[in-house]
């Protein structure tokens, strides 16, 4: 759906990091270690958050209560 | 008792690692488990919703407000015990945090933790660019949150810290006089071990990043051999950004000198009241004070 505001593990804040993550993804510089490295995530479960995330709200967007 | 800073692990000072030494695991699974439970942070803890034409149901976007860090460094009475309003929620006790988003029939909106406004200048979210929610086209969401304080016992989201442990002093033994290949240093997964070409032995170079995995051990064959000193404990605290690490850990020795402080009066009392008592044989009548550094 939408990123998870915390690690569902540990509880760290993710969700601010997965738009620079996608961000960095994009301009291809650096590898997705290196980026998960520099946005501080440095424990699995925290960079399992970023990689597996699957954003599927731009699919239910148009469908609001009215 | 004596405690060490090793060093802050990243660039905003969310961590810390300090040892304890001439202590016990005890002491450093009370310390651990106060800052779980009982430490207080603040959170959003209702949230009124007034208007909510979005995708995303009220439910959800209710929890992922009450995920946010709140900056929780601030005097607030705790709801429950507040004298002015007997829990029903007042300006001593609560804070009210708006959020009031529009789209129009073109854009699509995210809206952030930094679009919310508080009441209280001191209470802000931490972290200005949380995603909370994807707003479509021609929809609407105005809403009133509360944050109360609160602890873990309650719920994760008031838990003042997201990793949080301690580890054993590694002691590591390399036997003097015997020659080591390179595959002994290579197989340390956290660089501790390094080789010495010229005389083949292995030297220790990074001693606190050892976490006892015992690899060295089992490749050697006894060689090398790690133990755990139970009596230095290195402990790692890493904050969510609610409350200065330095504060979760004073504020976890006084919570614990509190629940001490509170427990002898107790105890006290029950002597005072069970004196007379005849089924009480022996009477005590000094108790000394157990002060934090005899633990
Ligand atoms: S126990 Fe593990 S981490 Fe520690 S020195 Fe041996 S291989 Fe390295
Ligand atoms: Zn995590
Ligand atoms: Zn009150």
């Amino acid at each position: 759906m939408i990123i998870p505001v915390r690690c569902l593990t540990c509880g760290f804040i993710v969700a601010d990091k997965y738009k620079p993550f996608l961000d960095g993804i994009e301009k291809g510089e650096k590898s997705a270690k290196e980026l998960l490295d520099d946005l501080g995530l440095y424990k699995v479960c925290c960079r399992r958050m970023i990689i597996a995330q699957v954003d599927l709200v731009d699919i239910i967007l148009p469908y609001s209560k009215d | 008792m004596e405690v060490r800073q090793l060093n802050v692990h990243t660039q905003s000072n969310m961590a810390i690692r300090f040892l304890i030494t001439n202590t016990n695991p005890s002491f450093a699974n009370t310390l651990r488990r106060i800052i779980l439970a009982y430490v207080p942070t603040l959170a959003i803890d209702e949230v009124i919703i007034i208007e909510n034409t979005l995708a995303l149901f009220d439910e959800f976007i209710a929890h992922r407000l009450g995920l946010i860090p709140l900056n929780s460094d601030i005097e607030l009475n705790d709801i429950a015990t507040c004298e002015q309003c007997e829990g029903n929620g007042c300006n001593a006790c609560t804070v009210t945090l708006r959020l009031t988003q529009e789209t129009d029939s073109k854009t699509n909106l995210m809206v952030y933790s930094k679009d919310i406004i508080s009441d209280n200048f001191e209470v802000y979210p931490v972290n200005d660019e949380i995603p909370i929610m994807k707003m479509g086209q021609d929809q609407r969401l105005i809403l009133e949150a509360v944050a109360r304080m609160g602890n873990g016992r309650e719920h994760a989201k008031w838990q003042p810290t997201s990793s949080l442990g301690y580890q054993f002093m590694p002691i590591i033994n390399v036997k003097s006089g015997h020659k080591f290949n390179k595959q002994v240093a290579d197989s340390c997964p956290r660089d501790v071990l390094t080789y010495n070409k010229e005389n083949q032995t292995i030297d220790i170079q990074n001693l606190l990043a050892c976490n006892l995995c015992q690899e060295c051990v089992h490749i050697t064959n006894n060689d090398i051999t790690v133990d755990a000193d139970p009596r230095q404990i290195i402990f790692y605290v890493e904050t969510t950004g609610a409350l200065p690490v330095e504060t979760i850990i004073t504020k976890s020795a006084e919570i614990l000198e509190e629940k001490a402080n509170e427990f002898i009066e107790s105890f006290q009392k029950a002597l005072e009241d069970y004196k007379d008592d005849p089924r009480l044989r022996r009477k005590v009548s000094t108790f000394e004070r157990v002060s934090l550094d005899d633990v």
